[in-house]
């Protein structure tokens, strides 16, 4: 608040200041006192009057002050009261008091909605958990007693765990707690872990890898990245198209240099399926986006490459993609340097 | 012949997978009890124990660290619980390896192949399978009938392996493949091809022919 606005805002009372000490000057002259008497009683009121305004513009300007450094300074702007004291003039008072009700109601909202969604995220953690022990001895059910039925059995099951797995990452990667442990991780373990993870749905739509160069590491939680990569391969299973024979997915790694002396390890997923039309190539990181392929070729839930972006956010690592319709879709997963994010 | 022991707490789960491990060669027990689990894996004294960490009343990494300080018998931890912690801390409490569920069949056998390798030294994990007088050597990677013996390839062996232990049913060139894969080997369909008939010609180098059946568009049989 500056002085200006501070003392346009007492217009009013000081223009009846003035008003009642011309006055008053006027009746001193009329009953015949000395002209510098005059003006000095007058200047000495003035004065006088100046040096309390100050003094009180002074005094609620720091409060205002302070509570502006607060907002500033945090990003969580309700929490601004618990930062600044409590003024000592009446108004700043009931102002204080005021804000700093509303930003305690505030904060415990924010504060139940927060502990809401843990206990939903650890809902969703235990029932995932759980649901896994059905599974598996479905699956080994189906295993031990193999005939086309059950085989057919077992893909479906495939289709039930992808979704379960989709489900526990969409949990983890957009909750706000930072549940995950990045460390150096071999890019060929990885990759080879998807793959054997996706192995039958891969084997299932005729989709075999041919791995390059992938002698890397990188910094990630490796549990993460092997789910992120498992949803580009299941992709490439799914957009397989119609073609005859083997479909291919090459894996491979390179680095390369981003700046002075900053470089990162780029990883490499193209398959030779369906490809992406233009006009959704730029929205299929959406949530939700399902676009032309998703009606035309398999069901879609437009999670897969949400969850992929997401999580790599998180990680710290860049996903973009590159496609030509009826060639094929190239994904790419980019690990900057760790000493480029120190 | 090696012995197991499942200590899981969902019933048909422990039953589907005593049945998966005595069809691939190992001789599989069960607990049903879980009073006291550490002792009763103690008294059963087996080979290898396949752990679940969930089980009703008591931890399975309380297990793990009781059954260590006493024996050291090879544990493999196979939970649904799969963050990294968990995998840090049963193997920190003496777990020789941690599988997650739900597994894949190919995948866990893999695993408990590996850790009796470890445990017992190459050939330990090894099972002769035999079956119309032709017996297949894990260990040794070779395959021998009426006195005569061929080297074979791991590739070549694994499927030959597959097919012996599902004698009499055809199996499908799709379940051949995730065999491969499982053991890291991404091979395609083509490759498979290529694998079988070197297997054919390797078996006929022996005397033995017509062993490996085509099903034309279902897959392999041995009869």
């Amino acid at each position: 608040m500056g002085l200006g606005a501070y003392i346009a805002d007492r217009l009013v009372p000081l223009a009846v200041g003035v008003v009642a000490l011309a006055f008053a000057a006027l009746v001193m002259v009329v009953y015949g006192m000395d002209a510098a008497a005059v003006a000095f009683v007058c200047g000495v009121l003035v004065l006088a009057a100046a040096v309390a305004l100050v003094l009180d513009w002074l005094h609620r300007r720091a409060f205002y002050q302070r509570l502006e450094d607060a907002l500033d300074a945090l990003d969580e702007t309700y929490l601004a009261t618990e930062l600044t004291e409590r003024p000592g003039f009446p108004e700043g008072q009931l102002f204080f008091d005021a804000l700093d009700r509303e930003s305690r109601a505030m904060r415990d909202r924010i504060a139940a909605a927060r502990r809401r969604s843990r206990e939903y995220r650890e809902y969703v953690e235990t029932w995932v958990h759980e649901i896994k022990t059905p599974i598996a001895a479905a699956r080994l059910v189906a295993r031990n007693n193999p005939s086309p039925a059950t085989e057919s059995m077992d893909a479906e099951l495939d289709q039930i765990e992808g979704y379960v797995e989709q489900a526990l990452y969409y949990s983890r990667g957009t909750s706000l707690d930072r549940d995950f442990q990045i460390r150096r991780v071999s890019l060929a373990e990885v990759v080879r872990d998807a793959l054997r993870h996706k192995a039958r749905t891969l084997i299932g739509a005729h989709v075999a890898p041919e791995l390059g160069e992938l002698d890397y590491t990188v910094r990630a939680d490796p549990k993460w990245l092997a789910f992120v990569i498992g949803q580009v391969l299941v992709n490439a299973a799914k957009y397989r198209g119609e073609k005859d024979g083997e479909g291919r997915v090459r894996v491979w790694a390179e680095r390369r240099e981003t700046g002075l002396d900053a470089w990162e390890t780029v990883l490499a997923i193209a398959d030779d399926g369906v490809g992406i039309p233009a006009a959704d190539v730029g929205r299929v990181f959406d949530k939700g986006f399902t676009g032309e392929n998703g009606r035309r070729f398999a069901r879609s839930t437009g999670m897969g490459l949400y969850l992929v972006r997401k999580l790599c956010e998180k990680m710290g690592v860049r996903a973009w993609l590159e496609s030509e319709e009826g060639a094929g879709t190239m994904v790419f997963l980019a690990f900057p340097d760790s000493a480029e994010r120190a | 012949m090696r012995r197991l022991l499942v200590v899981e707490d969902d019933a048909r789960l422990r039953d589907e997978l005593c049945v998966l491990l005595a069809r691939n060669g190992y001789e599989a027990e069960a607990l049903t009890s879980f009073a006291d689990v550490a002792a009763q894996i103690l008294a059963a004294a087996p080979d290898l124990v396949l752990l679940d960490l969930n089980l009703p009343g008591v931890d399975g990494t309380y297990v793990c660290r009781e059954v260590r300080r006493r024996s050291s018998v090879p544990i493999v931890v196979v939970t649904s619980r799969d963050n990294d912690m968990d995998e840090l801390l049963t193997l920190s409490f003496g777990a020789d390896d941690f599988v997650p569920k739900p597994y894949n069949d190919q995948v866990l056998l893999a695993h408990v192949a590996t850790v009796l390798k470890r445990s017992y030294g190459e050939g330990a994990a090894s099972a002769e399978i035999s079956h119309a007088g032709v017996t297949l050597d894990t260990a040794r990677c070779s395959v021998s009938c009426q006195g005569r013996t061929a080297e074979l390839t791991k590739n070549e062996l694994r499927i030959l392996a597959l097919l012996m232990r599902n004698a009499g049913a055809v199996v499908s060139r799709q379940r051949i493949q995730e065999e491969l894969w499982a053991s890291d080997e991404f091979v395609d369909d083509n490759t498979l091809t290529v694998n079988v008939s070197h297997l054919r010609s390797t078996l006929a180098k022996i005397g033995v022919e017509d062993f490996v059946r085509t099903k034309r568009g279902m897959g392999y049989l041995v009869e």
